[in-house]
């Protein structure tokens, strides 16, 4: 996984913009039709110096299919969807 | 990130509701035919539609950010003129498993409690015109529940646990509207800023603003956070098992 050396996961998902948080969910390119590039999404560090409790730009991610799934056929609006565990290695508090 | 704001952006939890893996594990299966940590697709308002192929990051599937965004606003564009406003307010299910999110974001989690269910759905109508504004989008998760808190373990959902034994957390909800710091494990969690339940969209902004600045999460490296949820026997148990585990095993 990609990760800043300097920042945790869960943090990075906080500091970078959205494309790069979810770039930085990256698993293996196994199977991967379209090569990816080498390098990891430039973040520019204005972003990656933003603190936890500043008001970085986050995604606003239903939690539950249904509700999404509702709310898009009533908007009209497509769907990203980007599932996650809230676990690492077993612990909570981290993706 | 102005890409995604055209879609309507989901996030399951992997491993914690049975009809959504069921979900997931359609839209994509990898060589080992098992539910993978994370899946990524964008879909068609239909729900089922594929828009593009589906893998483990969007990182599988397109060749860099800027890839992905051009992506998003191209095929926006036959939505563009139809679409309408997101208002739903994007609840997550458990409050054990909301603490655990909104630990994992970094964001306080807002716990809204009603005595009724209608006035519940009216507490969440005025919550959701500030969860959709510039200013709130992303910046924090969404409870709701009236009655009483499930204890951990009896709700269908993931929960933590201390060695075998769950954590009950100790939180006494008030009525009203609550933004608390879910704490390193989603486990402690601690009131940042309170509101009653009839309290007009202007004061919960700015209530939810001081939340927001008093909220100041620990910042710690994954192998920081490993080695302490060891140390301290912490582990969550999620609703099903993990199928793509550290070890390629459940945690059952």
């Amino acid at each position: 996984m990609s990760q800043p050396k300097t920042t945790s996961p869960a943090h990075s998902i906080l500091a970078w913009g959205f494309v790069a948080a979810l770039f930085a969910l990256a698993g293996p390119a196994s199977g991967s039709v379209i090569q990816r590039s080498a390098e990891k999404p430039s973040v520019p560090s204005k972003e990656v110096e933003a603190v936890p409790g500043s008001q970085a730009e986050r995604i606003a991610w239903f939690g539950r299919w249904e509700d999404a799934r509702a709310e898009a056929a009533r908007t009209r609006r497509p769907i990203l969807l980007m599932s996650a565990a809230p676990q690492c290695s077993g612990a909570p508090g981290m993706w | 990130m102005a890409a995604s704001r055209n879609y309507v952006c989901v996030r399951p939890q992997t491993y914690e509701n049975e009809a959504e893996s069921g979900l997931l594990k359609s839209l994509f299966r990898s060589r080992s035919g098992e539910l993978e940590n994370t899946v990524f697709c964008v879909l068609a308002s239909d729900g089922k539609t594929k828009l593009c192929r589906s893998g483990r990051s969007p990182a599988q599937v397109f060749d860099g950010a800027d890839a992905l965004a051009q992506f998003l606003d191209e095929q926006f564009q036959p939505y563009h003129s139809k679409a309408r406003a997101i208002e739903r307010l994007p609840l997550i299910d458990e409050f054990a498993l909301a603490l655990n999110v909104a630990s994992c974001d970094g964001v306080p989690l807002v716990i809204l409690r009603a005595e009724s269910e209608k006035d519940l759905a009216a507490m969440e109508k005025r919550m959701a015109e500030l969860a959709w504004s510039e200013a709130c989008a992303g910046q924090q998760h969404y409870f709701a529940f009236t009655g009483s808190l499930p204890k951990p373990g009896t709700s269908g959902s993931g929960f933590a646990k201390v060695g075998e034994k769950p954590v009950s957390i100790d939180f006494d909800c008030e009525y009203g509207i609550t933004a608390l710091d879910p704490g390193p494990f989603g486990l402690e969690p601690k009131t940042l800023a309170h509101a009653r339940a009839d309290t007009d969209v202007e004061t919960l902004t700015r209530v939810l603003g001081e939340a927001q600045l008093a909220h100041d999460p620990t910042e710690t490296s994954r192998r920081q956070h490993g080695r302490e949820a060891r140390r301290q026997g912490i582990t969550w148990e999620s609703e099903l098992p993990a199928t793509d585990g550290p070890r390629g095993r459940s945690p059952r």
